[in-house]
């Protein structure tokens, strides 16, 4: 049993610094071959966790090749266009000026319920306010609504835009960043004294946030 | 292409630690294999002095490697071997000469194809 426990530990660590190195954090962000990898390492990785007579490697090894492999061709993906076609594909259009482009509906084998399937999602009821809509690479669908049917912007409607500025977090969930602290040019002394104001310590907050302009945003923890 | 540099050197030192262990494996296994042959060839004839001198030196070089072959090698057949040679060891006592030269012969072919699952041959790829 402590053996089991020792493999899966180990497989576990390996399986996530493999996810890791390959640099993707959302399923939906994955080409198809990379979704495969994930899938294929996840399995490969079950199999010595579950039989403790299969030798570690038979996991490990297999691991490791199909991450050599990932890491060698998304490099070599990003210099060669070939490659790119020929792994990923390319993008394909769907509607084009307004007009379903039917070959390509029928090419990339998504049917019309599909497709409008896709368009509700992106909150798109009307399909005659669509210009284009994109199949890229990854799956995902890319609707570009006529400019006219666009929610209006503050440029659209003459009204100046304020800037806006990136918060750091400086404390999350009561834990100190030292290296957000220094990024934000703000000391320790200055994080007392707003912890002051609230009459909070650092272990009591949540969430405080500071950006250039000086904004600051502080959230205190529930009381358990 | 810093990670690409990282997935080919990770790639070629796999391959170099496959085909190590590949050869290591082959090369471990033969001699015990031949070592075991050769006793059951002894104690047919009878000569049990030298079928107990080949078949203790065999289990002597099967032990030296235990370790290293844990590692690789499924469990399943190494305890099949090590069953294999612990009624050797009892043959060897009541010499009973045919069991003795069967169970060899068996052992041997069992301790080859272990060596040879790992070698780099077309077939086992398949």
């Amino acid at each position: 049993m402590i053996l089991s426990y020792l493999r899966t530990l180990l497989l576990y660590l390996v399986l996530i610094l493999s996810i890791r190195l390959m640099g993707k954090r959302q399923i939906g962000q994955m080409e198809a071959s990379e979704f495969v990898v994930t899938m294929l390492v996840a399995n490969l990785a079950a199999i010595p966790m579950q039989d403790g007579a299969i030798p570690l490697y038979s996991g490990l090894v297999p691991i490791l090749t199909v991450l050599g492999m990932e890491l060698v061709l998304s490099g070599l993906i990003l210099r060669s266009v070939f490659l790119r076609r020929l792994l990923c594909g390319k993008p394909v259009i769907l509607i084009d000026k307004g007009r379903i482009l039917a070959d390509n509906l029928r090419r990339t084998r998504i049917t019309l319920d599909e497709l409008m399937g896709h368009l509700r999602e992106k909150d798109v009821l009307d399909i005659q306010t669509v210009q284009y809509a994109i199949l890229e690479t990854d799956g995902n669908l890319s609707v570009f609504p006529y400019p006219k049917y666009v929610p209006a912007a503050a440029r659209d409607a003459g009204i100046p835009a304020q800037k806006q500025y990136l918060p750091i977090s400086i404390i999350q969930d009561g834990r100190l960043f030292r290296e957000n602290l220094a990024k934000s040019g703000k000391t320790e002394a200055w994080v007392q004294s707003v912890l002051g104001q609230h009459s909070a310590g650092v272990a009591d907050t949540l969430l405080l946030t500071v950006d250039e302009s000086g904004q600051v945003l502080w959230l205190g923890k529930e009381p358990v | 292409m810093k990670r690409s540099w990282i997935g080919l050197g990770l790639l070629l030192a796999l391959l170099g630690a496959s085909l190590l262990c590949a050869s290591v494996m082959e090369r471990m296994h033969r001699p015990i294999a031949l070592e075991l042959e050769q006793a059951g060839r002894y104690a047919l004839e009878g000569d049990w002095t030298h079928a107990d001198a080949q078949s203790r030196l065999a289990l002597d070089d099967w032990d030296r490697w235990a370790r290293f072959r844990g590692c690789l090698a499924d469990h399943g057949p190494i305890e099949e071997i090590e069953t294999g040679m612990a009624s050797l060891r009892v043959y060897r006592q009541v010499k009973d000469s045919d069991a003795f030269a069967a169970g060899c012969m068996e052992l041997a072919r069992q301790v080859e194809a272990m060596g040879q699952a790992h070698g780099l041959v077309w077939w086992n790829l398949f």
